[in-house]
């Protein structure tokens, strides 16, 4: 579910910054190697070393990010929260649950890929368990059993074998990707239960159903939510970077793992 | 009033008066987390007084020199003492006040201090979870151990993999590309 969040969350945001090129101070200091310097090298070497991201479409980026930003605040937003008025919150943690337990191919078949043979039974059990106990995923048993989930997808098993993220790039609706995940999406949609690439156990059967099923997921989602993209946005001197290098750094914590 | 204004400064009081050893690393974050939560859940509260509670106690454990310094980088030396006096200020006043509006989102959540994690020997982080709605977020606090006082305070946050810091850094160091420090400054 952790990887979810973010990407819903960040369905995202502004930017414009006009960058006029004036040259970086240079830094006419000299480093005496006192005490105080090695300290600081200490920490500079701790934050330096994570890698710059690439961003060669950066222009369409920011301006993908202002279209999502339009769509989040005056259609995603206002709906959810006329959905979260309607629906009590129990109820929308359960369609939540029900939706998390339908990414149960996704999540089993990409723990097997990357060889994490006890979390793909880990989740196996999960879907069982909440498929007859949890009445159809709506509660999740499981979790106050202990089984705990272990989410994967198919952009974290390539980067597992080591597929660098490629360049970064801002979907429409979906928000802040990069070329491996944004590849890698339709290994994912073709095993999920919740889109239409013509597998028997999928629910929607064509493709407007798909986009209501998706809506629903969303909206649903997000009515969970409310207020943190605001929050994260308002935090941030430049969202379309703040988005961008939080993406990034999501994304290789969860491959990490 | 009174009432409050006793809260406040008892808690104010409290926290100032302990160093964090290593060993109590854990025990003080539990603690900690606990005095918030019941601050925010406590109805009676102003939000106001909340805020100021919920700033006393993380003041304690928070660097927030430390903080500034390493979201400027190199640039640091670049400030005046004016310039980083204003912007340790300022930068303060606004990670108190992200933290603090995060808090307010996930008030009736529940955190769990998990393990502790000994990077190297002044580098500790602290590994914990918030069990939301519907998913659960890892948090991890990092300390670092200040080198004459042997106090340790917490220099970064990372939430679900995003060191706040680092994220800083990345705005920070692409804003003065292109703009002076006093903006920077200013737009805090």
């Amino acid at each position: 579910m952790k990887q979810t969040v973010l990407i819903v969350l960040t369905i995202l945001l502004l930017s414009a910054c006009s960058h006029k090129n004036i040259h970086p101070r240079t830094a006419t200091e000299k480093s005496s190697l006192s005490q105080e310097d090695s300290f600081d090298d200490e920490f500079e070497s701790e934050f330096e070393t994570t890698k710059e991201v690439s961003d060669p479409l950066i222009g369409y980026n920011r301006a993908m990010t202002s279209f999502n930003d339009t769509i989040y605040i005056y259609a995603y937003n206002p709906i959810s929260k006329g959905y979260a008025f309607l629906v009590p919150e129990l109820g929308r943690i359960g369609i939540s649950n029900f939706f998390d337990n339908l990414k149960f191919p996704i999540n089993f078949s990409n723990n097997i890929l990357q060889l994490k043979f006890d979390h793909s039974i880990k989740e196996l059990g999960r879907f069982m368990i909440n498929s007859t106990v949890g009445i159809l995923g709506f509660i999740d048993v499981a979790s106050y059993l202990g089984v705990e989930p272990h989410e994967e997808d198919f952009g974290q098993t390539l980067g597992y074998y080591g597929v660098g993220s490629g360049f970064h790039i801002v979907l429409p609706f979906l928000g802040p990707s990069n070329l491996r995940d944004a590849l890698s999406l339709s290994a994912d949609v073709a095993l999920s239960p919740i889109s239409y690439t013509g597998q028997e156990y999928q629910i929607p059967r064509n493709f407007e159903e798909t986009m209501a099923v998706q809506t629903a997921y969303y909206v649903n989602k997000n009515s969970l939510h409310l207020g943190e993209y605001e929050s994260l946005k308002k935090d941030a001197l430049d969202y379309y970077l703040f988005f961008r290098d939080a993406y990034e750094q999501k994304r290789d914590r969860e491959i990490e793992k | 009033m009174l009432k409050k204004f006793i809260l406040i400064y008892s808690m104010l009081a409290l926290t100032l008066l302990f160093a964090i050893s290593e060993p109590q690393i854990k025990s003080v974050m539990g603690q900690k987390v606990q005095e918030i939560t019941t601050l925010l859940q406590d109805k009676s509260l102003e939000k106001e007084s909340k805020q100021n509670s919920v700033y006393a106690i993380i003041d304690s454990i928070f660097d927030y020199r430390i903080m500034s310094k390493v979201s400027l980088g190199k640039q640091w030396k670049n400030f005046t003492e004016k310039q980083k006096e204003e912007f340790i200020a300022k930068y303060e006043y606004k990670l108190k006040a992200s933290y603090f509006d995060k808090l307010e989102l996930y008030t009736d959540e529940k955190v769990l201090i998990k393990e502790i994690e000994k990077v190297k020997s002044n580098r500790i982080k602290v590994h914990s979870d918030i069990i939301g709605k519907d998913d659960t977020y890892e948090i991890i606090y990092k300390f670092y151990k200040a080198k004459e006082s042997s106090n340790w305070l917490i220099y970064d946050v990372e939430i679900t993999g995003v060191s706040i810091i680092q994220t800083y850094r990345k705005q920070f160091s692409e804003f003065l590309r292109s703009k002076s420090i006093d903006k920077l400054i200013e737009s805090l």
